[in-house]
């Protein structure tokens, strides 16, 4: 299911049933509460996904696995959550990290094939059964065209972009997810759109 | 503020990341530059298109995935924890059931064909004649105290311990 960005922005925080923030989620969690995890799991879930693809590429077939390592290393972490930062901050470095981890197992793995991924138009095509026809064509052309260009931005851009512009994460938080200096940020981010702003006049001239 | 210093802050502005005074000169800046004033439209654009956009899809088998892979490594877990209890049990059952160890080595009970040859190395006069002795014996392991070679300290000093077999 493609979620609805107009409302996800807004409705994605209370998608749990739990009214509970995040942060003590994870501490129901650590105290044996399962059901928190579920709530968790229903918040980032998406959100957690995206990244992957945006870490990985969306031609990498590892996405989901690997967006399962983090929720699986959240599990295995979670008594490590010591609440100075937001638990979104400290989610997003766990992600990153695996990641990581993955690109450099990949590396290592020379004999294996190189992965071959989902096309962008199929993904972008998938049906959205909350909207009628002409209001998903336009949608998912749209979404093509953005995502086209996203993509031929730098893993580093996507990130900082996705960190900034979904995630509404402050430059400061960012930097810490990142670790790397605010200004760093600052920077990553504003070439960040300035590429992208380039890459989306270029495809609505193709287009 | 000139162009290039408004251009590097025109995002951080449009986020309302930039001190107060900063803020307010890129925006006056932008009053009057419709360069600069372009391109944060441009930017603002690009900033708004990618929040327009849909999250990823995500496979309906992705949760199944995760409790799967959790109860996979749980089950794992036990076996192992599992193994270790057997192998701990049959080393303790194995150690039970071993020969005794040498007397003397190792804290083990001293019984008389060790014994006689653990003497004090003021009391040997001739390593050579109690390692004869010690093997006659029959010990496993003999350990006879090499005497100083100062004749002086030979009654109280032990200068190294020999393994005869």
């Amino acid at each position: 299911m493609i979620l609805n960005p107009a409302v996800d922005r807004v409705t994605i925080a209370t998608a749990s049933s739990s009214g509970d923030s995040d942060e003590q989620l994870i501490r129901r969690y650590v105290l044996g509460d399962r059901h928190a995890f579920g709530h968790l799991l229903d918040r980032y879930r998406q959100r957690i996904v995206t990244l992957v693809r945006y870490r990985l590429g969306s031609r990498s077939l590892w996405v989901e696995d690997v967006a399962q390592d983090v929720f699986l290393q959240v599990h295995r972490k979670a008594r490590s959550f010591e609440g100075r930062s937001a638990f979104k901050t400290w989610l997003f470095g766990v992600a990153l990290n695996v990641c990581r981890d993955h690109l450099r197992r990949e590396r290592r793995a020379i004999h294996s094939s190189t992965s071959g991924g989902e096309d962008d138009a199929a993904l972008a095509a998938l049906p959205c059964e909350s909207l009628d026809p002409l209001e998903m064509l336009e949608r998912t052309e749209r979404d093509a065209l953005i995502r086209g260009a996203i993509e031929r931005l730098t893993h580093a851009n996507r990130i900082v972009l996705h960190l900034r512009d979904w995630e509404d994460l402050s430059y400061d938080e960012i930097a810490e997810v990142l670790a790397v200096p605010v200004g760093t940020v600052r920077s990553r981010l504003h070439n960040a759109r300035a590429k992208l702003a380039q890459e989306l006049a270029i495809g609505l001239k193709r287009s | 503020m000139d162009c290039q210093s408004v251009f590097d802050r025109l995002s951080a502005d449009l986020d309302g990341e930039l001190p107060p005074a900063e803020a307010a000169a890129v925006r006056r800046h932008i009053q009057t530059c419709a360069e600069c004033s372009r391109t944060r439209g441009q930017l603002e654009k690009a900033r708004s298109a990618f929040r327009a956009i849909a999250l990823e899809p995500v496979g309906d088998n992705f949760d199944d995935g995760i409790f799967r892979r959790l109860r996979d490594g749980q089950q794992r877990r036990r076996w192992l924890s599992a193994a270790a209890g057997v192998a701990a049990m049959l080393g303790i059952v194995l150690l039970l059931r071993a020969p005794r160890p040498a007397p003397g080595i190792m804290g083990g009970p001293r019984t008389p064909p060790f014994a006689a040859f653990d003497i004090p190395p003021g009391m040997i006069t001739n390593p050579a004649d109690a390692a004869a002795d010690c093997a006659r014996s029959g010990a496993v392991v003999c350990h006879v105290s090499t005497p100083c070679a100062d004749e002086l300290c030979r009654s109280a000093t032990v200068a190294a311990f020999t393994d005869i077999h």
